[in-house]
């Protein structure tokens, strides 16, 4: 058997296996690069390679970052037009990115691995923004802003972009029809959702109160949002998705029965007041259709050393009246910060382990956006409650934050 | 031979008590028993063999526990009795005899070595895969028939060092890849997305 050229069509079986026993993901994107036959038996995404990343933007030149990780896998990916000094990463999910571009305002999603991007309606289109205003007395534009209670304030629009939105989830990945996007933004914390193709965010109105959400996942057909005092919240997506459709522009306002409210389960905890805005709450479902609240406490104090050693775990059953708290994410592991907050079951993965939480920093209240800082980020095991932290002396313009593909 | 054979690897084998066995009294004076005889009455039956048959036609005998022990296909065969030891011989027509004898070279190997100590293993692995792309391929092709796992998992961490950290052209002449198949565009397109591997 002397033919030459048998490697080149080497059955898909076979070269699935060889993927298998490869550890760098540069390796696999080399396989694919080698042959046509290859490349089209092996897909742009290794699905089977299913662990998670940890996006650190920065430049690919950035030696400094290399010696750092030098035992991890580091992917680079460029990415032309994406400017660190000019996005910040406020969402990620499904193996996108949610990106605010600082300078115009543009809200973009982008997926680091197929190199995809698509616009979702910009942050102009907040239902809080009034107008956009440019006149000589200001330098550069500002933004006329309202509040919940009907005031309005000014702010420069730069400032604004930074600040107004705390993140943004998704339902799906965009190719997906019932496709909706959830964001946290705002002075008070509100929400507001758009589809693909909107061409405004539309927001979801509260009845008196004036929440100050924290997390917003969604699952199993309904949003769950949890507010700064760990409040759940329980919205209806196929109701709020059907409205959207409807032409003329629809308010949600006469629909708020039906689109949901604060749920029955009391919060499970009880927090001192003043400490409320620094403790960053996560909402996560489960696959066992329970959620789990999960709150990360922050030394106030220390704001500048951003310690950050304790977590509540509290979970509600499916049907339950009440939250408990639990010491064990048993087989599981959760990641969380400007990610959609995830329940993830490790197996047998090297790359993560069980009943670990990871978690990066998305505190709002206690970064200047835009400015580098450093972040709290780090891998906390609930067995021992000792934290590996992550790169804790890197300072960063964009925050990095977990992606999922 | 075969005698020879068999005593050598029974001595191998035999635990140290099972050989003192081997010294027994006789009319006041000491004789060595033959230890394979001991042996032979304690298995009931002389070692077993089995016939490949490869694509050239060719026969190869080897021990039927060599090949029970690694290749999943023969030890189900025989197990499931579709192995007849009296005159059957187990046709391999995807496999030439180049291959096979490589293959049952490695099988005997980890057999009878299998309490070397992991590095004279490890280096007899590395100099058994001394071979060119195409000797590889149809290694690859003969343990992922016959379902050898031990020699497939080898044989895809070589090919892992083959790829690691290389550039594609070099890749491309590894594994004889004459012609890629991408369009001069597709090409093109390659080499500016991802400069750093070409």
């Amino acid at each position: 058997m002397a033919e030459i050229d048998r490697w080149w069509n080497l059955h898909p079986d076979l070269l699935y296996q060889i993927t298998e026993h490869l550890y760098f993901y540069d390796d696999y994107i080399r396989l694919r690069l080698v042959c046509k036959e290859w490349n089209s038996k092996l897909s742009s995404i290794p699905h089977h390679k299913r662990n998670p990343w940890l996006l650190l933007p920065g430049t690919t030149h950035d030696s400094s970052l290399n010696h750092i990780l030098d035992k991890e896998q580091i992917y680079h990916v460029m990415f032309p037009d994406f400017d660190i000094n000019d996005n910040l990463i406020y969402g990620s999910g499904y193996g996108w990115l949610i990106t605010v571009v600082i300078s115009n305002g543009a809200i973009r999603m982008l997926n680091p691995f197929t190199k995809s991007h698509l616009d979702l309606p910009p942050i102009s289109t907040f239902p809080d923004v009034v107008r956009y205003h440019r006149d000589w007395w200001h330098v550069g534009e500002y933004v006329l802003v309202e509040l919940s209670d009907g005031s309005i304030y000014t702010i420069d629009a730069i400032s604004f972009h930074k600040y107004e939105i705390w993140k943004i989830v998704i339902s799906s990945p965009p190719d997906n029809e019932d496709f909706m996007a959830v964001a946290i933004y705002g002075e008070c914390g509100n929400l507001a959702v758009c589809k693909l193709n909107d061409k405004r965010w539309t927001d979801i109105p509260m009845e008196e109160i004036s929440p100050l959400f924290q997390d917003v996942i969604f699952f199993q057909d309904k949003i769950y949002a949890v507010d700064f005092d760990t409040n759940l919240y329980e919205f209806d997506k196929k109701v709020i998705m059907d409205e959207l459709g409807k032409k003329p522009r629809p308010q949600l306002v006469p629909l708020l029965t039906s689109i949901g409210g604060i749920c029955e389960p009391p919060p499970p905890a009880k927090l001192a007041t003043h400490y409320n805005c620094s403790m960053n709450k996560y909402v996560i479902g489960c696959v066992d259709g329970s959620l789990l609240m999960i709150v990360k406490h922050d030394d106030w104090a220390m704001k500048m050393l951003h310690i950050c050693n304790k977590f509540d775990v509290f979970k509600l059953t499916k049907n339950s009246k009440e939250w408990s708290r639990i010491h064990s994410l048993e087989d599981y592991a959760v990641m969380i910060g400007y990610n959609s907050s995830v329940q993830m079951f490790p197996g047998k993965s090297p790359y993560c382990k069980a009943n670990h939480i990871y978690y990066t920093d998305n505190q709002v209240v206690l970064h200047t956006p835009g400015e580098p800082s450093l972040q709290d980020m780090g891998i906390l095991n609930l067995e021992d409650t000792k934290t590996n932290k992550i790169l804790p002396n890197v300072e960063w313009v964009c925050p990095p934050t977990w992606l999922l593909p | 031979m075969e005698l020879l054979c068999i005593r050598q690897w029974i001595s191998g084998l035999l635990p140290t008590w099972l050989s003192a066995w081997c010294i027994k009294p006789v009319g006041g004076a000491l004789v060595r028993q033959e230890p394979e005889y001991i042996l032979l009455a304690l298995m009931g039956s002389p070692l077993k063999k089995i016939m490949l048959c490869s694509s050239e036609k060719e026969i190869f005998s080897v021990e039927e526990q060599v090949m029970v022990q690694h290749s999943v296909i023969i030890n189900n065969m025989i197990e499931d009795g579709s192995y007849n030891h009296e005159e059957s011989k187990i046709p391999l027509d995807c496999v030439d005899s180049k291959t096979l004898k490589k293959v049952i070279d490695y099988c005997t190997h980890h057999t009878h070595h299998h309490n070397d100590n992991q590095e004279d293993l490890e280096a007899w692995d590395a100099q058994f895969l001394n071979v060119d792309s195409n000797g590889l391929y149809d290694l690859l092709m003969a343990a992922n028939y016959l379902e050898i796992r031990n020699l497939l998992d080898l044989i895809y961490g070589t090919i892992k060092n083959m790829i690691k950290g290389k550039k594609i052209d070099e890749i491309r002449r590894i594994f004889n890849i004459k012609d890629h198949g991408f369009t001069p565009e597709e090409e093109e397109q390659n080499r500016k997305e991802y400069p750093h591997f070409y």
